[in-house]
């Protein structure tokens, strides 16, 4: 089971924590149907570690933390 | 030459009628001796340069007299309003030019809220202030016919205190009926790390705007009134309506930006192990600052003139959770129980729990209920600077000391780096409590708070932070001391981003030619998972290849080379950075729209590739003044303790700059950037642009 943490946008209808089966980050914007939602403001995180290149290989298993970040600049 | 000659010489060279519809008037200034003088800018000089930071740099090329300080009155300070400022949506922006008494290069630093926009709205695209005043003056506008006022009943007034004392003196409301830059105490005492303040939180920051206003005995400009005819050539408002529609509907904006503002970047950045902590000796912090700990103390959201974005947060401590937004709710009401007692968090020591975590269980410890209670901020440079960077945990006092940094009218980018700085120094014992009589601890945030009115005051070893990256060359730190400098050419690093991972953001502090400073020419996409691993629309964003992988070398120099184009031309139209194309987004507006607009506006027809080498002109100019200066190729580089020490912590582990792979990314961005190995514009190019400087 994966827990995933969703930023306050992406939460709509959703929740901020949801758990799910899933074997990749591809299978979780799948499964949330995210990928219409989630443009280039959000980056994922595996268990702390922000994921910035590569995300469609990136495999998941049991007891992962899967966190949606959002990601810009200020100033 | 005089800088009296150097007016005189130049005036003979500028137009006197208007080039363009809504040009405004170009304004010189001597203060020393009351004498106002106007003209246009030529429209050869427009087309190279556009407006504001682009024409403010043709004219500091013409004025400077490098043989002097830069603090010297003869020195001008120049502000300049985007050639599209206050005419379409988000441009609203403005730059002050001068030589830096801060970084001792090129100073350039912009602001927004309402000030370059009165600029605009009363027919000054440009103002040149140079003299000493014989006594402390308000420069007051009606229209554009200034008044020089006798400024003592301000003197001595900080951010807060003054704005509500001019809005009862010149009964105005200010952004309404006028705008203001002026200097607090701190730029009075000319203190380095200070700004101009544009608004409550806005600032020229970077570089000592506010001790380069100080040095010339200015305490403020007001600008009253609308009076200027801004007919455009062309109908645009309906390109308006597109261009805030855009903004609008972009990601970054209805989901980041107006929601919370900047401060959602602290938690990439310390989940990357890229968090500047304790002055870059660590990289990563607590989750306790991430931006939705800062929700309870949200009321709302403010922008700049006619902006509908709205970016800016507010702060209020004082009646915690009845705004009923947030996570943090549960917080609040525990912090709201605590007795009003000592506001400081803990131990020091406790800030050295770098991985500590926040629970609904731990309260924000609660601040005094004095003007400082609530305010405007924190930015995420903020956040990061008075946070890890100074080893403070704790969401209620990074807000405070915010919210007494733009009272004080300090920068929080350079006052928090000389901060760390001098805490760095203090840990290493290169500098003791002897000298400093006061706890530099790391996290000791009474000291901390008592620090900054103390570098206002030019106070203690308040004198000595107040002297920011010159501490060294002041005599007051000894030369070991620079090791420990987080800066490029004299100026501290802006974003509290540790760039030793991102090498595109590494070569962007390198080579901006105001100093370590992101908003150059950041590549913040290289961030972006999804762009990475789009290599076909990433090359297309930045007109090459560019890897993928954010630690590689490869492509990098393409990609710092468009973003410094745009930005500079952001810059002189008077867009803000944050609604800028690439700097957060592929989807912000961008050459179509300024292309589009410019015309509308101005009547000047552009293709996207010429705009794009407007940009390019612009650093041009900047660094053949740098070159006066005395700046060379050994002035792009980055801290010693980037080279030389890895990253502890993350994906990144073990990570950091390498000498010669730097050198080569350097060598291929200065060629694809038309300058030689020295970093100046090739002999042709440099011809074509002394030419327009002479024009």
């Amino acid at each position: 089971m994966i827990t995933v943490h969703l930023p306050e946008p992406l939460r709509e209808g959703r929740g901020d924590v949801m758990t799910m089966n899933a074997v990749s980050l591809d299978d979780i914007i799948a499964r949330l149907d995210l990928a219409g939602d989630r443009d280039e403001l959000f980056n994922f995180a595996v268990n702390g570690e922000l994921i910035l290149h590569g995300e469609k290989n990136v495999t998941l298993k049991n007891g992962d933390e899967v966190e949606i970040v959002v990601a810009f600049a200020g100033g | 030459m005089s800088i009296h000659a150097r007016v005189d010489a130049l005036l003979g060279r500028l137009a006197s009628d208007p080039q363009f519809p809504t040009q405004g008037q170009t304004i010189f200034v001597d203060l020393e001796h009351q004498e106002v003088r106007r003209a246009y800018i030529p429209l050869r000089v427009v087309e190279t340069l556009l407006g504001g930071r682009g024409v403010n740099m043709f004219l500091l090329h013409n004025l400077l007299d490098e043989t002097l300080e830069p603090i010297h009155p003869h020195v001008p300070l120049i502000f300049g309003t985007g050639i599209l400022t206050s005419m379409v949506p988000s441009a609203s922006r403005g730059n002050v030019t001068s030589w830096s008494p801060e970084s001792r290069v090129l100073m350039d630093s912009n602001a927004g809220d309402y000030f370059p926009s009165f600029m605009k709205l009363n027919g000054i695209d440009h103002l040149v202030l140079y003299g000493k005043a014989a006594k402390w003056t308000l420069l007051h506008f009606e229209g554009n016919e200034p008044k020089f006022v006798d400024a003592a009943p301000w003197v001595g007034l900080d951010n807060l205190d003054l704005r509500a004392r001019l809005a009862e003196d010149f009964k105005g409301v200010e952004g309404k009926d006028y705008g203001l830059a002026a200097i607090t105490t701190a730029g009075e005492n000319l203190v380095l790390c200070s700004g101009i303040m544009a608004g409550p939180k806005a600032i020229y920051a970077r570089g000592g705007p506010g001790a380069k206003m100080g040095g010339l005995h200015l305490k403020a400009v007001l600008i009253q009134g609308r009076a200027a005819d801004l007919t455009t050539a062309r109908p645009h408002k309906l390109r308006n309506r597109d261009v805030a529609l855009k903004l609008l509907s972009t990601s970054v904006v209805k989901n980041a930006l107006k929601i919370r503002g900047t401060p959602f970047l602290y938690k990439p950045s310390r989940m990357l192990g890229a968090m500047g902590t304790k002055n870059n000796q660590e990289t990563t912090w607590t989750d306790k600052l991430d931006a939705e700990n800062i929700d309870p103390y949200r009321p709302g959201m403010e922008g700049c003139f006619a902006c509908p974005v709205n970016c800016r947060p507010l702060n209020d401590m004082s009646g915690v959770g009845e705004w009923g937004v947030g996570s943090g709710e549960s917080e609040n009401r525990h912090s709201a129980h605590l007795p009003n007692s000592a506001f400081q968090a803990g131990q020091p020591e406790s800030a050295g729990a770098s991985a500590s975590s926040s629970t609904p269980d731990t309260p924000h410890p609660t601040p005094p209920p004095d003007k400082y209670i609530k305010g405007d901020g924190p930015e995420y440079v903020t956040l990061g600077k008075f946070g890890p960077n100074i080893g403070i945990t704790e969401v209620t006092q990074v807000l405070r000391l915010n919210n007494i940094c733009n009272d004080l009218g300090l920068d929080t980018a350079s006052a928090g780096s000389a901060i760390a700085w001098a805490m760095e120094l203090y840990q290493r014992g290169i500098i003791t409590q002897e000298q400093t009589k006061l706890d530099l601890t790391w996290g000791n945030y009474d000291v901390i708070e008592k620090l900054l009115f103390m570098i206002a005051k030019r106070e203690g070893i308040g004198d000595t932070i107040a002297d920011s990256s010159q501490a060294v060359a002041n005599g007051k730190y000894p030369a070991e001391a620079l090791d420990y400098l987080m800066a490029v050419k004299g100026l501290t690093q802006s974003d509290p981003h540790d760039a030793r991972i991102l090498k595109a953001f590494a070569l962007g502090l390198a080579v901006a030619t105001r100093g370590m400073d992101h908003l150059r020419n950041r590549v913040t996409l290289e961030i972006n998972a999804k762009i990475n691993d789009s290599p076909d629309f990433k090359a297309e964003l930045y007109g090459g290849p560019v890897s993928a992988e954010p630690n590689s070398y490869e492509g990098k120099e393409i990609a710092v080379r468009r973003c410094e184009n745009i930005y500079a031309v952001g810059d002189s139209v008077g867009m803000c950075r944050f609604t800028t194309k690439l700097f957060n987004s592929p989807s912000l507006p961008g050459y179509p729209e300024f292309v589009d607009q410019v015309e509308n506006v101005t009547g000047i027809s552009l293709t996207a590739e010429q705009i794009d080498a407007i940009g390019l002109n612009v650093m041009g100019v900047e660094r053949l003044i740098n070159e006066r200066i005395g700046v060379t190729r050994a002035d792009d580089t980055l801290p010693k303790r980037w080279f030389e020490e890895a990253i502890g912590v993350g994906p990144y582990k073990g990570e950091k700059i390498d000498r010669a792979e730097f050198d080569k990314m350097l060598s291929r961005f200065y060629e694809i950037s038309n300058l030689t190995e020295e970093g100046v514009p090739k002999p042709e190019w440099r011809e074509e642009l002394e030419g327009v400087l002479a024009s």
